[in-house]
């Protein structure tokens, strides 16, 4: 057997299971966006339409545009204060002393939670009759005792980017603890002799040399934000009314609850567009990285 | 430009002292090297006159003023890293720029010209939009020069500037460097582990070890005159010949019974002869009382290093590069007294008479 059919056969494995697990579901999903698609007619996948669930998505369906605003307020917000957190607390840990590490391990532990889980915890705590919040807010802010949390749409979305925020926190601080680490603390130092105070150190040698790993994060971030679904369907299920309905959750309800697997294949589809962006300057901050 | 003095300096963590209740004084304009092995405090020494370490002792005074509590941004001195501590993000002009745009010692429109002028100092004026990492390591460490020029601080502060560059720029970063601190005229310390740097560059050198200072003076003091077994081993390659023996009847005697030289020291039962291996003269055999064994000559193209067999006892000198020596060759060695120096064996402590 020549050397060049055996690497292909070697590969081939890998391909077919690749083609396979992710491909062909690609491809398929891409065909029943076409169709109507209902789970619930005889037929599946029923007659061909174009691109009319596209079209209809876009410009019949608030609904849709609903859980884009939702997606949209929700990744900008968890994106922020994730990053904006996760700065600060790397910042305090890095130059610390010995407690660091045992402080870090602790740090890993909500990351280590399935976001389903921390979405019941946090139903839980913000349950208006036993939860640990209502009893907390009661003792300390007497008014905010009966609020029900999960019933006010504003408050509702609030519990949603608190959760995950708390849940991302730990691991983005320890990549930014490792990006920290990366900056040469001469660099520091020389800034500090050659005249720059705190603040001035952060702003022109710190985080100019931390950019590569914040960009990194931020888009990181940005991709899982956007994909949210466990957490949101656990927490509130969308609620209450679609205050809480992020596009996975969108099309989770549209698709398998109430089978028109068509239409949710167009929103997913749709959602494709920004992970693309996101994707690709991702896989371009990373490989450029690798390269040098 | 300023004086720099250390009142009684201590710097521990925990346990480690790594600078032991040093006093020092730098006068203004004096270019002062801290001399010694790795781990001896002097770099330790320096980024307390910096700021960037907090004594846990003592008082630094830059000029007239007591600098303990101020950051290293107030004490006005510049500092050249062992690494450079270059800004990878900034082109070397902004690198060069920093100090004066921080501090804004100068007003903004006059900074291209001082950038240029600090640049063309260390000649670098056709790198200025380059990022460090497109230089290599002697013009990194120009750009660090420069920025440590371009504004006139109290002091300029360099911590093993040379050390990361290969053994020819070194000589030629040297030279540039002297002509340098002669030109700006600017209260230097400069740390270092290379004996030559330290030689050729100091006005003064302190020579340190174990957190002190063991020895303060010029390079001449401090080569023709050592203070103790450390400095006398330190300074001088190869190192100096340490010859254990004793003193009787005003003549040194080696462990195996040989009278090597004349002393002035009273008898003493033990006691240690330093000799440059440059200051001990071969001659025929027979015509002085000390004879030894080659035991190994290398040719080093300048001179011929001997390696001599002195009764149990090693010692290396160097000869005339014309001169062949076969091994295991006998041959006379003659010492002259006033190139000797005694030590006490414990204390390492010179013995004067």
């Amino acid at each position: 057997m020549r050397d060049n059919t055996l690497k292909y056969l070697l590969v081939m494995p890998a391909v077919v299971i690749v083609f396979a697990t992710a491909i062909w579901p690609l491809i398929q999903s891409f065909r029943y966006s076409l169709f109507q698609g209902r789970l619930t007619r005889p037929g599946f996948p029923q007659g061909y339409i174009g691109f009319e669930n596209y079209t209809w998505a876009v410009s019949q369906e608030p609904a849709f545009w609903n859980s884009v605003i939702v997606t949209g307020v929700y990744t900008l917000l968890t994106v922020a204060l994730t990053v904006l957190l996760s700065l600060g607390l790397a910042l305090l840990l890095v130059p610390g002393g010995r407690f660091r590490m045992s402080i870090q391990t602790i740090l890993i532990l909500p990351f280590a939670m399935s976001p389903a889980l921390i979405g019941v915890s946090f139903r839980f705590m913000f349950n208006p009759e036993f939860g640990l919040f209502d009893a907390f807010f009661g003792l300390l802010i007497p008014p905010l005792a009966d609020i029900s949390w999960l019933s006010d749409p504003i408050l509702a979305f609030a519990v949603c980017v608190m959760a995950d925020v708390w849940g991302w926190i730990p691991f983005l601080t320890l990549v930014l603890i490792g990006g920290l680490a990366a900056v040469p603390s001469e660099t520091i130092e020389a800034a500090q002799v050659d005249g720059a105070g705190g603040w001035q150190v952060f702003r022109d040698i710190t985080l100019p040399q931390l950019a590569p790993v914040l960009a990194v994060v931020i888009i990181l971030k940005s991709i899982f934000s956007l994909k949210t679904f466990d957490q949101v369907y656990m927490l509130t299920n969308g609620g209450p009314g679609t205050a809480t309905q992020t596009l996975s959750h969108y099309v989770y309800f549209n698709g398998l609850k109430y089978g028109q697997l068509g239409y949710a294949a167009s929103v997913a589809w749709l959602m494709v567009i920004p992970m693309i962006f996101l994707t690709y300057a991702y896989a371009k901050l990373v490989f450029r990285k690798a390269q040098q | 430009m300023a004086s720099i003095r250390l009142k009684n300096i201590t710097k521990r963590w925990g346990d480690f002292v790594a600078v032991d209740n040093q006093s020092l004084d730098i006068e203004d304009q004096e270019f002062l090297v801290l001399l010694g092995p790795s781990g001896c405090g002097k770099t330790t020494t320096m980024r307390m006159i910096a700021g960037l370490e907090e004594p846990t002792e003592g008082e630094v005074w830059i000029g007239d003023r007591m600098v303990n509590d101020e950051l290293p941004k107030d004490r006005d001195v510049a500092m050249v890293f062992q690494n450079y501590g270059l800004y990878p993000h900034m082109s070397v002009f902004d690198n060069i720029a920093y100090p004066l745009k921080i501090r804004k010692s100068a007003p903004k429109a006059r900074i291209p010209e001082l950038v240029r002028k600090a640049a063309d100092r260390v000649e670098l004026l056709q790198f200025l939009e380059r990022r460090p990492r497109e230089l290599s390591g002697g013009q990194r460490q120009r750009v660090a020069l420069a920025r440590a020029i371009v504004r006139e601080p109290q002091a300029f502060l360099m911590d093993e500037p040379l050390s990361n560059l290969d053994a020819k720029l070194r000589v030629t970063m040297r030279a540039e460097l002297k002509h340098l601190s002669h030109e700006l005229q600017i209260t230097t310390v400069y740390v270092t582990h290379d004996q030559i740097e330290a030689m050729t560059l100091a006005d003064r050198i302190g020579v340190m070890n174990d957190g002190r200072i063991r020895q303060l003076g010029t390079p001449d003091e401090i080569y023709n005159d050592p203070a103790n077994i450390f400095v006398a081993d330190f300074i001088g390659s190869p190192s100096m010949n340490l010859i254990q023996g004793a003193v009787d009847r005003n003549c040194f005697v080696t462990a195996g019974g040989q009278q090597l030289t004349e002393t002035p020291a009273s008898d003493l039962d033990r006691a240690v002869l330093g000799v440059r291996a440059e200051d001990i003269a071969v001659v025929r055999l027979g015509s002085t009382d000390v004879d030894a064994r080659v035991y190994a000559a290398e040719n080093t193209g300048e001179n011929v290093v001997l390696t001599l067999q002195l009764g149990e006892q090693r010692i290396t000198c160097k000869e005339d590069r014309y001169l062949k020596f076969s091994i295991n060759e006998r041959i006379g060695l003659r010492f002259d007294s006033s190139k000797t120096y005694l030590f006490e064996p414990d204390s390492g402590a010179r013995i004067r008479q």
